[in-house]
């Protein structure tokens, strides 16, 4: 009973620290948020004293001043403009990532299915390409993919970012995808060639059904680095019209200047749609993992 | 099952739309300009710029300024980037830090062979330093955006209770120290120390310049090794108040302005900017008793440092974005020098044009923190720094060895020996080149 008891407490306690360390700075974020400046850094003065405030996330959305910063007397730059910015580049990102997220399943299934099932020429050199190529250091690449993409006129656009991108997730996607495939049972395959399937229809109609909770999370994976490269989108992404949230947020949290009340109100923005992806999302991949299980 | 899959099938309808608007192009402009500029900033004050370019706009019409900015820390190697790609960059902020490399890399174009006969008119009403910081190989290459002098700063509070004057040497610094840590201050001296930031060195250079000397003679050559040059005096006595326990240390200015408001310290070294937010009376609880005290030390003088707007060389090959860049840096930066005004009085920033240290809205916006007659007379001496293709790479390498000798970990002379052996040889390596 005590030892039963013991191990109950020892997985709390585990599950807590996990918890502090994945959920503290958001929540400290969202704290931050909205408790302003000179009471975030004064340790003699409760942070209840000043009251919470919403004027940073007003700011954001309607660049109206918090009116801490309206007192007279020269301000450098607590108020960093990059923070307007995080509206439209959360929509930047969403549209970059949710195409890098369907390019990578559109182009990734196919290709991981063809490296699972089918025997073709130079089909092992090709898969260790794929598969050693993001081995190379994103940095080594950023000069090369700069002038690619700027001589195929495409500088400056959310395009030439979802191109990159996709092109360095796919080699995980078809990785993941690929070794999933290789794990269904032959017989399915055979089965449905008796039936008179094509291999397409193979793969439409037997391998995916089976592999969706799969695609779900090599989906999710692709969406979310995408969400979070900060290298290629800054070099590549141009004005504040196709910059993705990672740029804008680097520019808040680079900026030693910019005021942490606002910095914090910018990252709850930042990380609150991806909470709610996941969360949605990740119910289908965990319930088709178990229900795969079952069947199994 | 069937509900998960109406659930993706839904998800993937949502996803094809959102993707359709990724691969959308980006709207025409109603009507096309006659020309297109491309301005290339760091990110400080995207409004003010957005707004200083609609109003050169209306005031030239045919003229379309599209601006594209980066972070600080990825401005330069972005910039770079677009340089080496050939991409449209017409107008740019530039740094008297990159102006060598930049200039001999052939990036930029010479105002003086774009507008010379308004450079020439606008020279005299040009900080020295300005000068100095946009100059390479006798060519004027900009003309300022933002420029600031570093900064001795006290409390003068906390100087009257003790009965201090404020001090007008390096040694009179040490002796009010030592009175202050004997009436119970524990490190009179807020010092910032970073050996990954340039301001690190500057503020060094800067107290060297106080003291009357330099670290280079006129031929470029490295003369702080002599034991009686000012830059070897000004690193022994930095070693000494250190070991004396009279400094504390903060990592970065942004950290001195809460230490001095902790009321904690009486004198630090930082660019006069930092004044002005310790001064803000909107978050800093001891604002108002800062004020600025010329740079202590024989000369009084100064480190200056200029940004500044610059045309590419890329834009000065097509006669009509010459003519229009010219246009819009003469309104950025010009007389009658409206938009550093507009700077300096909504935002605090320095400046290099002269005539602005007179104008009456600029001394009343600056009068709430700064006092104006010490700060013009800094303006007026401060001397701009030795900036070579090689001194950034220099510098990266010399701030460690300074740290080392300011800690006592190394001895003084062998630092600037050694710091003085690689200034020649990367200047040797430059020549042969």
């Amino acid at each position: 009973m005590t030892g039963r008891l013991a191990d109950r407490l020892i997985v709390n306690l585990a599950a807590l620290l996990v918890l502090a360390f994945a959920a503290g700075p958001i929540l400290l974020a969202a704290f931050g948020s909205v408790v302003p400046d000179r009471i975030l850094f004064d340790p003699d003065r409760s942070v209840f004293e000043g009251g919470m405030t919403l004027d940073n996330y007003r700011y954001i959305f309607t660049g109206e001043l918090p009116a801490a910063y309206m007192a007279e007397g020269a301000n450098r730059a607590m108020i960093s403009d990059a923070a307007r910015q995080v509206p439209q580049s959360l929509w930047n990102s969403a549209q970059i990532s949710t195409s890098v997220l369907a390019l990578n399943l559109l182009l990734g299934a196919p290709a991981a299915f063809a490296f699972a099932r089918f025997a073709f020429p130079r089909k092992k050199p090709a898969f260790l390409f794929l598969i050693l190529s993001p081995l190379v250091p994103a940095v080594a690449l950023v000069t090369p993919i700069y002038l690619l993409v700027d001589g195929m006129g495409l500088l400056g656009t959310k395009l030439a970012v979802v191109l990159v991108h996709t092109a360095r997730s796919l080699p995980f996607t078809i990785l993941i995808l690929s070794v999933f495939f290789r794990k269904l049972p032959e017989e399915l395959f055979e089965a449905a060639v008796i039936d008179g399937c094509t291999r397409l229809q193979s793969f439409l109609k037997v391998a995916m059904p089976l592999a969706l909770p799969a695609v779900c999370a090599t989906g999710l994976f692709a969406f979310m680095l995408s969400y979070t490269e900060f290298l290629f989108s800054m070099v590549l992404s141009g004005d504040a019209r196709a910059r993705p949230l990672s740029v804008v947020m680097a520019a808040l949290a680079r900026n030693t200047d910019v005021s942490w009340s606002l910095l914090n109100s910018a990252i709850f923005i930042a990380v609150l749609p991806t909470l709610v992806l996941v969360v949605l999302v990740w119910r289908y991949v965990v319930e088709g993992l178990l229900a795969g299980a079952v069947k199994g | 099952m069937l509900g998960m899959s109406r659930s993706l099938a839904t998800a993937g309808a949502t996803l094809s739309l959102l993707a359709t608007f990724a691969w959308s192009p980006v709207p025409a402009q109603a009507q096309d300009p006659d020309v297109t500029l491309e301005f290339v900033v760091w990110n400080y004050s995207l409004d003010t710029i957005a707004d200083n370019v609609r109003l050169f706009e209306e005031a030239n019409p045919g003229i379309k300024v599209n601006v594209t900015d980066y972070t600080w820390p990825d401005y330069h190697d972005s910039l770079v980037l677009r340089f080496r790609g050939n991409t449209q960059t017409d107008v740019i902020y530039g740094g008297q830090d990159w102006l060598p490399a930049w200039a001999a890399a052939g990036f930029l174009a010479p105002l003086n062979e774009i507008a010379p006969e308004a450079i020439e008119a606008y020279r005299a009403d040009l900080a020295g330093f300005t000068l100095n910081d946009m100059t390479y190989d006798g060519n004027l290459y900009g003309l300022p955006y933002y420029a600031d002098t570093i900064s001795f700063i006290y409390n003068q509070r906390i100087l009257n209770d003790a009965g201090i004057e404020v001090p007008t040497t390096w040694e009179e610094v040490a002796d009010a120290a030592r009175k202050l840590k004997a009436n119970g201050m524990e490190r009179p001296i807020v010092y910032e120390f970073n050996q990954e930031l340039p301001n690190f060195f500057d503020a060094f250079v800067a107290q060297v310049y106080g003291r009357g000397g330099d670290l280079f003679d006129e031929n470029g050559e490295a003369i702080f090794d002599q034991p009686d040059n000012a830059a070897f005096q000004q690193l022994s006595w930095l070693r000494d108040v250190i070991a004396d326990e009279l400094v504390a240390f903060e990592n970065h200015e942004s950290t001195i302005i809460p230490a001095m408001n902790s009321g904690n310290h009486a004198f630090t070294i930082v660019y006069n900017y930092v004044l002005a937010a310790m001064n803000n009376t909107a978050d800093q609880p001891l604002a108002g008793e800062f004020a600025l005290a010329r740079m202590p030390g024989e000369a009084q003088s100064t480190l200056g440092f200029t940004k500044f707007y610059a045309i590419t060389a890329q834009a000065a090959g097509d006669d009509a974005r010459r003519e229009a860049a010219w246009k819009f840096v003469d309104f950025m930066a010009g007389p009658p020098y409206a938009v550093a005004k507009r700077w300096a009085v909504e935002k605090g920033l320095g400046f290099g044009q002269l005539p602005l240290l007179e104008d009456e809205e600029v001394i009343e916006a600056w009068s709430s923190w700064v006092l104006m007659p010490t700060l013009q007379a800094q303006v007026e001496t401060a001397h701009g720094g030795t900036w070579k293709e090689w001194t950034a790479i220099w510098a990266a390498s010399f701030r460690p060895l300074m740290a080392q000798a300011m800690i006592g970990e190394a001895s003084v002379e062998d630092v600037m020996s050694q710091g003085a052996t690689r200034w020649n040889e990367l200047k040797a390596q430059m020549a042969a080149r």
